[in-house]
Formats: C-alpha cells, structure tokens, sequence
C-alpha cells in the first residue's frame, strides 16, 4: 500500500480510530498496529506475509536461544540459521535471477552455451529493509549489546511496523521494541505536526519527485542516442532530485505517521546536498543504512583498527556491499565502489594534507559541497542507467565527448528542473545544522499553516496517486 | 518538544484548503467544465473484470474512434445488452485481442475498431505498448490498487476539479508556453477539455469543444502534425504486415472456436484525414486482406450510406449526436446480417 494512495488513507483513518479508542487495553491496540501492517504489506501480494512470518519466527526463537547459550559452537550454529533463513530469502527473490545471469555469462566465457529457463520471480516489496533491521536485532543479541525480546506480538510489531516496514529507516532493536511496552499516544501537538510531516513528505515525493522531476529524469536516461550536455546535465541533475524527494519523502511519511500514533521513529535524511566530503554525505543520506553497514559490516571487518590498507579495502567492501543492497546489478555495484573510492580518497587527502585555514571558511566550505554534490551526481548516473552503455553514453554527453548530441528537453522542463535544484542546494545548505522541527518551533504558527495550506493545495492538483516510491523495489 | 502552536497551524491550514477547494470546485463548475471519470489503467481493469461475471457479453477493443463513435447507451437500446467498452485511445487493439483470445472463459461478441495506423503496426508501437499495458496493469493489479481505483473513481466522479486529465498540475504546465531550442522535437499543444470519460467508458467531446470551432481546428492542426511525422516513418508491410495477419487470425479464431464472435468495424474519418489514411493504408491491400486472412465480417462505414457522411469536427472522431446515429445503424445493418448466433457453451464445456 502506498502512501500516497486513498487506500492508504482509508486505512490510516481506520488505524486511527481503533488506536485511541478509549478503555481499549494497549495488547489489543498492539494486535490492531500489527494486523494493520499486515494488511498494509498483503495489500501488494498477499502471499508475501508468509515472508514476514518466517522472518519474524526465526529471528524471534533464534533470538532467545542465541542470547542463552554459552558455547560457541552454538552460538555460530544459531546466528548462522538466523543469517541463512533472512539472506537466504533475499538471495533467491532478489539476487536470484542475478546470480543466475553471470553464471550463464560465466559458462559462455569458458565456451559453454546455457540457457536455462527464465526464472519468474516476483520481488517482494521492501524485504532488503525488514531483512537487515531483523538482522540487526539477531546480530545485537548475539554480540550481547541487547536481550532478546519475550513478548511474540512486540517483536512481531518491531519486524512488521506499517510506517517504516517498506522503506525504512531501518530502526535497531532498542530504538523501537521499548516504544511497545507502554501504551503510546500522541499528545495534540504531536499528532499534528506527523499529520504535518506526512504532508511534507507527501509534497516531496508527488509534486517535487514526480511530477517536476520524474519525467526529464525517465526522458533522459531512456534516450536511446546521445545527448546534447545540457540536457544531459538537467537529466542527471532532475534525478539527483528525484531520488532525493522520493526516498526522503518517504522517510518523512513514515516519521509523520509513526508520529500520529505517538510513535518516534529517527531521522534517515539530514539534507545530504550540503554535505562537506563522503563521510559527511553518508552521515546524511540514508542514514539508518548507512550506521547499519558501517556497525555491522565495516566495524566487524575491523574498520579503521587494522592499518590503513585494511581500513580502505574495508571502506571499500562495505560500500560494495551499499551498492549491491540497493539492486541486483553491476550498474548498483559500481555506484557503491564510486563511493567507495570517494571516501578513500577523501580519507587518503585528510591524512596526508594538512588542510589549509582558509579551506574552513564559509565560501570554501560551499565550494566542496558543491563539488561533493557534483561527484554525487557522476554516482547517479550509473544508479539510475539500465545498463552500462546508457551509463556511458550518458556521461560522454555531459563531459561534451558528443557535441553532436539531440535536444530532446523542453526549455520549462529545464527551468524548472534547474530552479528545483537550485532551490534544493540552498535549502539544503541553509538546513545544514537545522531541523524542520526547529524551525517550525520558532515561525509563526500562521507561516506554518499558510505553507502547510499550499503544499496539500499543490497534492491535490498535482493528483498523482499511483507513482510507486522508487526504494520499494530495493 | 514539538511546536506548541502546531494545533493552531492545522486548522488554519484546514480552513484555507476546505475554501480553496470549495472555490476551486465552484470555479470549474461555474466555467462549464464536465464531470469526466479518470482514464486510468485502474479503470480499464475495472471494466475488464466485467468479464469475469459475463464471458458472453459484447466487447468493444480498439483506439479512440470506437470509444467516441460506438454510443453504449444506443448499443444497449438496439441490441438488449451494453457492451463493456475497452478501448483506449491512442492504442492499438491486437494486445487486448490476444489477452481475450487467451482467456479460456471469454466466448462473447468482440466488435474491433480499426484505425489503419494503429491497427496495423508492430507489436512493439507505442500504441501497442500503450494496450500491452494495460493488460499488464489488469493481470498484476494489487488488492491496494484495486481499492484505490475504486475510491478514486467515487471521488473523481463527484468532483469536476479532479480531473487529472484535463485540469491536474501537468496539463497546466502544459498551457505554459516558452519558446524550445532549435532541434527540440515539440509535441503539439492539445486544446483545452476535448473530452469526457462517463462511468462506462463511454467517450464524449465535451460540450465546450463541440461550441469553439478554434478548439477543433487545434484538434485538427495535432493530427495533421502526427501525420507530417508517420509520413516520415515506413508503413508496415510485407512479412512483419503477414506475421501480424497471422496473430490475428490466431486470436480471432481461438475466440471463435470457443463459440464467440469477431467483427471489425472501420470508422468514418473526414477530410485530409482520411485521404492520409487512403493513401497510407490502402483497402484492398490492408482492410481486404485482414476480412479474407481471417475470415471474419466486417464493416467499412464507406460501404454503407448508413454509416458514411458524417461530418467529424476535428476529421477523426464522431461527435456525440452523430455516434448515436451511426451506432443505431450499425447495430440495424448488423442485426439485418442475420450472423448466426453466438453458441453459448456453458463454463463445463468451455475449454
């Protein structure tokens, strides 16, 4: 279910009610949230809550077994079962057909033809997000940062939670299992500033993502010949917007609802465009994935401890690893080891220069923001293009390596896209060490309505209720 | 924690909506804009699904011209039954034939509208493409998305401002003219409310564009420019024109050997319009040859006095008093046919 559907709505009503219905006890409140997100998930394909089933029994049992024993061997045993069973799902449904592609392509390098069946499998929305925040709960309990939880129908709620069960932020264990154990319910303020948020997020991703960004972005990359720069530009930068509005709108859905419900959930964007260098990027964009590789991936590979060229080539790995999450395919993985890359050499320059004074001044810091978001950019183009010959020909056209490249952009579609942009960049730079939340505290209750009056206004003429959230097919 | 005045905001920002909405709502109304229903892919599979109940019933597939000329509510007077309406426009009809022709359930009447450069081109045209997914949309849809159509086409259905085809935030940035680059290729510009969508698909120029003879000849000036560019692209011919023959014949024939029926019916089109079609896709060689390589009857509005000398304002399409016309003779021309009748297999026979 979307959130940006009437049937999303329709439920979300219902939810409402059942959950401040007064002398309800909080067990069954629960047991409403939960068959709530059940119905939230089966309401794309039914048969995948036996996914969300298997996943949550799992972890729950291996969980509480795994917190108790003290052998090794066991424990090896059980927090391996728990890794077979989620990674073992999200192999076959989204990395099947992958793996089964490169060993075709594998067996025709050595001269042997293959051509096994096509495999039909449907990806199950957002199962690399409930995957990893049940793998953050089995691998806790197994370094003992956390006890394992007795209660079923929490830990059920905790997997299953309908505002971030598809899209994040990916919360641990002790950010969200202690919010079910006393009754929640937001106070009157809080209540509306999530009604807020979800409008917010709303405006993001159906006026911003959608209906501005969406179409140069799909007109560019589906360009079947080479671009003048200009419009290659305004293609790679509208989706740099696109991603942006969509999966931060998403986030801030999901906040504004769990928030209706007197639910806290944490931030997953910190506006990522002002970000000074790559590890600054990563500790604003995605951020709930970003801590989770870097606590259960980079750490445990021994991070930073292990000497320099162990610390790059971990730096490397994790961002590998980032990329792939994100999708079955070498484009994605070339995404992550650009960011990979980055971040090596930015921690290769931090070591080996000494930056100069005037490097901290204001103008300078906006320079390497700006520039950190035009590396950025070079990274989207190899998200987004279907294949590397896109991805090629694409950044041969914004370099001017094909001078006789088409027109194929609307001189509205560029200023707008550009205007957007631009904008973006600056709110993005003005919010640097800002929140929404901080700066609705301190404007006048009548500048927050009026803003919050024109973007439903500018929802309901865009109405475009059925563009799918781009992260649901991560 | 959070702002203390947010209550405050909420229902300042409750109040300026609820009046922008109301007036908004008032302006469209009191401007003469019609209530339309979303054509949306929602929608289609909603109709589709009509099927379901009634494998029997007649169907109408084809683009726009039997969306605008067949008059459901005349069909439904003449032949006893109104027929599930699931053309699109801009589409060709062959992806939704080959859906039916696979569909073991479906032995009803299927009357096929023919528009020469949509019907008979490749699989992978647009139009095609525009029908494949439809079909998709129809096989695929989600439990959400079959709720969502549903509250979708409650509220569209009430409310004239939520007409996304016509006034939503898109078509607005259209009407905003800024000159392109040189080399850009430039859509030409739509006039404003051409159409409306009923409950049954049903299509109908609205009243405003039936009153402004300049909308009609912008109407006119968008076809001639998506004529000057198929002039620049090959006809289909040859073996793809003989693969697509046999596709059909395929289809209509699983449709018929399941006791259904399959009549193509070629609409009136006028003026420079139809001489591009004449000159593009001659008779004899493409309307002829579908009729003989599938042996199914056919009606070419030029054969029948009944059918021909209407006047269609933009040259493609019938206006909503003509589409009754010609939809009550048809139905007169086809009942006096005398075509056998349809055999009924019940659902155990059905293969």
């Amino acid at each position: 279910m979307l959130f940006n559907s009437l049937s999303f709505i329709l439920l979300f009503i219902l939810v409402l009610v059942l959950h401040y219905l007064p002398r309800l006890p909080w067990k069954i409140k629960k047991t409403n949230l939960l068959l709530a997100s059940y119905l939230f998930y089966a309401a794309w394909n039914p048969p995948f809550v036996i996914l969300l089933w298997i996943s949550t029994l799992i972890d729950f049992f291996v969980g509480r077994r795994l917190y108790y024993v003290h052998g090794v061997a066991m424990r090896r045993l059980l927090l391996g079962l728990s890794l077979l069973g989620n990674l073992g799902l999200l192999a076959f449904f989204k990395y099947g057909g992958f793996l089964l592609d490169n060993f075709v392509q594998l067996l025709a390098l050595g001269g042997i033809s293959y051509t096994p069946a096509k495999p039909d499998i449907i990806l199950p929305v957002g199962i690399s997000f409930y995957t990893f925040q049940t793998l953050s709960y089995t691998l806790d309990i197994y370094r003992r940062n956390t006890t394992p939880e007795k209660n079923l129908l929490d830990f059920a709620l905790y997997v299953t939670f309908f505002p971030q069960l598809v899209a994040g932020p990916i919360v641990r264990p002790d950010g969200l299992l202690p919010q079910f154990k006393e009754p929640k319910r937001a106070g009157l303020n809080q209540f509306f500033w999530g009604l807020f948020l979800l409008t917010l997020g709303l405006f993001m991703k159906i006026v911003l993502a959608d209906v501005i960004m969406a179409g140069p972005s799909d007109q560019v990359f589906g360009a079947p010949q080479a671009l003048n720069s200009l419009d290659a530009w305004v293609g790679v930068l509208a989706f740099s917007g696109q991603i942006f509005f969509d999966f931060a709108g998403y986030s801030t859905c999901a906040i504004g609802v769990a928030a209706c419900l007197g639910f806290y959930l944490p931030d997953n964007f910190r506006y990522p465009y002002a970000a000074v260098g790559f590890s600054d990027f990563w500790q604003r964009w995605h951020i709930s994935l970003s801590s989770w590789l870097r606590d259960y991936l980079y750490i445990p590979l021994g991070g930073n401890r292990k000497g320099p060229r162990l610390t790059y080539a971990n730096l490397l790995f994790t961002m590998l690893i980032g990329g792939l999450w994100h999708g079955a395919a070498w484009t994605f993985v070339v995404w992550g080891g650009l960011h990979g890359l980055y971040l090596m050499a930015e921690r290769l320059l931090r070591g080996a220069v000494q930056a100069p004074p005037w490097l901290k001044t204001g103008l300078a810091q906006f320079g390497l923001g700006l520039f950190t978001f035009f590396l950025v950019n070079i990274t989207w183009v190899f998200f987004r293009a279907q294949d590397f010959s896109t991805a090629w020909r694409l950044l041969q056209s914004m370099f001017g390596f094909a001078p006789e490249g088409a027109k194929i952009l609307y001189t509205l579609s560029i200023l707008l896209v550009l205007t957007v942009v631009v904008l973006m960049v600056a709110a993005h730079w003005i919010m640097r060490r800002r929140s929404v939340l901080g700066v609705a505290s301190q404007s006048p209750y009548w500048a927050t309505g009026i803003g919050w009056a024109g973007m439903l206004l500018l929802i309901l003429w865009a109405q475009k209720t059925s563009e799918s959230f781009i992260y649901f097919q991560f | 924690m959070y702002p203390a005045h947010t209550w405050k905001a909420f229902l300042l920002m409750a109040a300026l909506s609820l009046a922008a909405v109301t007036g908004w709502e008032w302006y469209c109304r009191y401007s003469g804009k019609e209530l339309s229903y979303p054509n949306s892919k929602g929608f289609w599979a909603q109709q589709r699904r009509l099927l379901a109940d009634d494998p029997t019933a007649t169907v109408i597939i084809g683009s726009s011209r039997v969306q605008f000329g067949i008059d459901l509510d005349t069909w439904a007077q003449e032949m006893g039954r109104r027929p599930v309406q699931l053309s699109m426009e801009g589409s060709s009809p062959l992806p939704i034939l080959s859906h039916l022709a696979q569909d073991p359930a479906f032995r009803g009447s299927l009357l096929v509208g023919v528009t020469p450069n949509l019907f008979f081109s490749p699989e992978q045209s647009r139009g095609g493409q525009k029908a494949a997914k439809l079909v998709a949309h129809y096989l695929q849809e989600s439990p959400s998305q079959r709720l969502g159509n549903a509250l979708n086409l409650a509220l569209e259905s009430r409310l004239v401002f939520l007409d996304e085809d016509q006034l939503g935030l898109d078509r607005f940035l259209e009407f905003v003219e800024l000159p392109n680059r040189e080399g850009v290729m430039t859509m030409p510009q739509w006039p404003y409310h051409f159409t409306t969508l009923t409950k049954h698909r049903q299509r109908n120029m609205s009243q405003a564009f039936l009153n402004s003879r300049q909308a009609q000849l912008q109407q006119l000036a968008v076809w001639r420019t998506f004529m000057g560019w198929e002039k620049q692209a090959p006809v289909l011919a040859g073996e793809g024109l003989a693969r697509l023959f046999e596709q059909i014949r395929q289809d209509t024939e699983a449709i018929r050997s399941r006791g259904g029926r399959v009549l193509f019916v070629r609409m009136p089109s006028t003026g420079s319009y139809l001489a591009f079609e004449d000159a593009r896709y001659p008779r004899e060689a493409y309307w002829d040859q579908l009729l003989a390589k599938t042996g199914c009857k056919g009606y070419y509005f030029s054969d029948y006095p009944a059918l021909s000398g209407f006047d269609c304002p933009e040259e493609s399409h019938l206006t909503p008093a003509d589409a009754k016309r010609f939809t009550r003779s048809l139905a007169e021309i086809i009942r006096s046919d005398k075509l056998p009748p349809i055999i009924v297999a019940s659902k155990a026979q059905a293969p």
